[in-house]
């Protein structure tokens, strides 16, 4: 799983490396100097990079094919880690959690979003009590009132 | 002399300089404290409350302030993996691991006392620096600002640790990430996809937000737990074990330390410099059968700590002697001294030199007094990193969410920081370094601009200027270095096998 995560992200870099490289040869001549040079030798790299993470892959995957048939497999423990899927929707929905704090103190301000995301989160993710969880949003929120708004007399 | 450096001793002590002075270091060290809200925005809201204050009090509060908010920083550099401010962001690589296996104290410990004894250092330096300083400063130009940008980039090649390519590809991709934004010679608007936000390219602060603290909460959410283990909690490590560290390590204190005094004086290369510079030769110098750096080294937060707080020093040198500020911080010094009616230049060095003492002696005091109160709380401190994460975390983002808007008042800077935090989150998972991001970033422009203003002023003869002959030699040395050591390491391991 590791090994697609290596491919994925290195061919993401061979995007961006290949975008700051076209975007760059359409700049001025004193402008796009630094920029290609730079980023040509990145493009190069990470193309090797992401010839060596596919050769790795090829050879993972080969690897398993001769490893002990699924059927014969031990079945994994409940205590054990979480499964690469069920890794991969844990961290979706933490960055899901992120954006939503962003996207709340867009279009509401850290004054309510900050609060209703952490009440949120500490309840429905963190799986702690009501009460625990708006004591911990309202002394964090107060603080920050105080601090910012009080001591400092600025506002967010 | 020696008469203006007593008078100066008398007027910091004198009421209300010293409670002004003792408000700062309370201030400073919060401010520091509370992630990605450090360096120029703290000085920029202090600001006004100098304008009704004496000569010395101003001074008093400001320098105090000032002087103590990367010390403040250190520490939450070291317990939660986030920056106080962009100079704290070396602290990270080598703090955050040593907090993770339950030696918070300890490098809690090293980080206070390389900061104190770093700042005395500066403040010293400061001191027997004034009579010459003139020459001192003038003979940095633009080929010397390009070539320590350069020796810079190639410590890349030391933060890559055991994957070379890996290293130099993110290091490359910070270089590239710093170029967004208007060129500042022709004006050209590079990589910014028609987004005014983008012209000023991409801020440290929440660049170093999203890579390292935003990342290393996700991390934490997703594996669960605290972020040291509860079963070290009863080993915790004690801060005077840090302080012993910095004295063991104490030739690597020094070498840090007049890096930092260095950077410090030479206006325009900023503070961030200065701590991956003194990182990077702390990992060129590491010794055999240490902790590798990146892992837990405790001189990977020695260099850094004492770099910076010794660079404040050398950065009071061309700001008081000039008027020449060396940072954005120096900047709100410089006009903060202008309102209070303290001109940089000959008077300061002439008649008004007891004021020029009054400023060392504050750095000096605030240092001290700023790393004294934090390491009596140090041990308190580091228990929080035994907390559960699933409630930790969630404050520490929404702090940090506050730390990098707080950088333009934008959205943008959110923004960035969550685009970095994804990108520095999967870094993490497949052992790209962040920390070669970070220094890419740091120092792509000032690479950049100094190449082209070398050019225009000396020709291409600018390499042949002596102290950029010197730092080439140095550079070819230290990369050479890099890669002869590995290799040099595997041959012993062999012979040894």
């Amino acid at each position: 799983m590791k090994k697609a995560e290596e491919v994925g992200f290195a061919t993401l870099l061979v995007i961006i490396f290949a975008m700051f490289v076209i975007l760059g040869w359409g700049y001025a001549k004193r402008p796009r100097i630094v920029p290609l040079t730079l980023s040509i030798p990145g493009l190069a790299l990470s193309v090797i990079h992401l010839a060596n993470s596919i050769v790795k892959f090829k050879r993972a995957g080969k690897k398993q094919q001769t490893n002990v048939p699924e059927a014969s497999a031990p079945k994994p423990l409940r205590h054990q880690k979480l499964s690469p899927p069920g890794e991969n929707r844990k961290i979706l929905e933490i960055w899901a959690w992120i954006i939503s704090l962003a996207l709340g103190i867009n279009f509401f301000g850290f004054m309510i979003a900050i609060p209703i995301f952490l009440l949120a989160f500490l309840r429905f993710f963190a799986k702690r009590s009501w009460k625990i969880s708006t004591l911990i949003a309202a002394s964090f929120i107060l603080a920050v009132y105080l601090v910012f708004y009080v001591g400092l007399r600025t506002t967010l | 002399m020696i008469e203006a450096l007593w008078d100066g001793l008398v007027l910091v002590f004198s009421w209300p300089a010293i409670g002004y002075m003792s408000i700062g270091v309370l201030f400073g060290l919060f401010m520091g404290f509370t992630p990605g809200i450090g360096g120029p925005v703290t000085l920029a809201l202090v600001l006004p409350f100098s304008f009704s204050l004496d000569e010395v009090s101003a001074v008093a509060f400001l320098l105090g302030t000032h002087s103590v908010v990367v010390t403040g920083g250190s520490v939450s550099a070291i317990l939660f993996g986030v920056p106080g401010a962009g100079p704290n962001a070396a602290t990270i690589i080598d703090g955050f691991p040593l907090a993770q296996r339950g030696e918070a104290g300890r490098a809690i410990g090293a980080a206070l006392t390389a900061s104190a004894l770093g700042g005395l250092f500066g403040t010293v330096v400061l001191a027997c620096i004034i009579p010459v300083l003139r020459p001192v400063v003038l003979v940095f130009g633009p080929p010397e600002f390009f070539m320590l940008a350069i020796l810079g980039v190639v410590f890349l090649a030391t933060l890559s640790g055991d994957e070379p390519l890996k290293g130099v590809i993110a290091g490359l991709l910070g270089l590239m990430i710093s170029l967004i934004g208007e060129e500042l010679i022709v004006g050209t608007k590079r990589y910014t996809f028609d987004l005014v936000y983008l012209w000023d390219g991409i801020k440290l602060v929440p660049a170093v937000i999203g890579l390292f603290a935003i990342a290393e909460m996700v991390d934490l959410l997703v594996k669960g737990g605290s972020i040291a283990k509860p079963e070290k909690q009863a080993a915790l490590s004690s801060p005077w074990t840090g302080m012993v560290d910095v004295f063991k390590h104490w030739g690597l204190f020094v070498r840090s330390c007049i890096l930092g005094v260095i950077i410090g004086i030479i206006p325009g290369l900023g503070g961030d410099v200065a701590c991956f510079l003194a990182y990077g030769q702390a990992a060129q110098t590491a010794k055999k059968g240490e902790v590798e750096y990146g892992k837990g080294n405790i001189g990977g937060v020695i260099a850094p700590e004492a770099a910076n707080n010794a660079k404040e020093g050398g950065a009071l040198v061309p700001t008081i002697a000039f008027g020449i500020p060396g940072s954005g911080s120096m900047a709100i010094l410089l006009g903060a001294l202008l309102i209070v009616g303290i001109t940089p230049g000959a008077a300061l060095l002439n008649e008004k030199l007891d004021i020029t003492f009054a400023m060392v002696w504050t750095l000096a005091i605030a240092n001290l007094g700023g790393a004294a109160i934090m390491m009596l709380m140090a041990k308190r401190l580091a228990k929080i990193t035994f907390l559960e994460g699933s409630v930790l975390a969630p404050i520490i983002i929404s702090v940090c969410f506050i730390g990098a808007y707080m950088t333009t008042n934008s959205m943008g800077d959110i923004i960035v920081a969550i685009v970095l935090g994804v990108i520095g989150y999967e870094m993490k998972r497949l052992n790209f370094s962040r920390a070669a991001l970070l220094l890419g970033l740091v120092l792509g422009r000032i690479v950049e601009q100094n190449l082209f203003l070398s050019i225009r002023i000396f020709g291409a003869d600018f390499i042949y200027r002596p102290i950029a002959m010197v730092l080439v030699v140095l550079s070819v040395l230290v990369m050479g270095w890099s890669f002869l050591k590995p290799v040099l390491q595997r041959r012993n391991e062999k012979h040894a096998g």
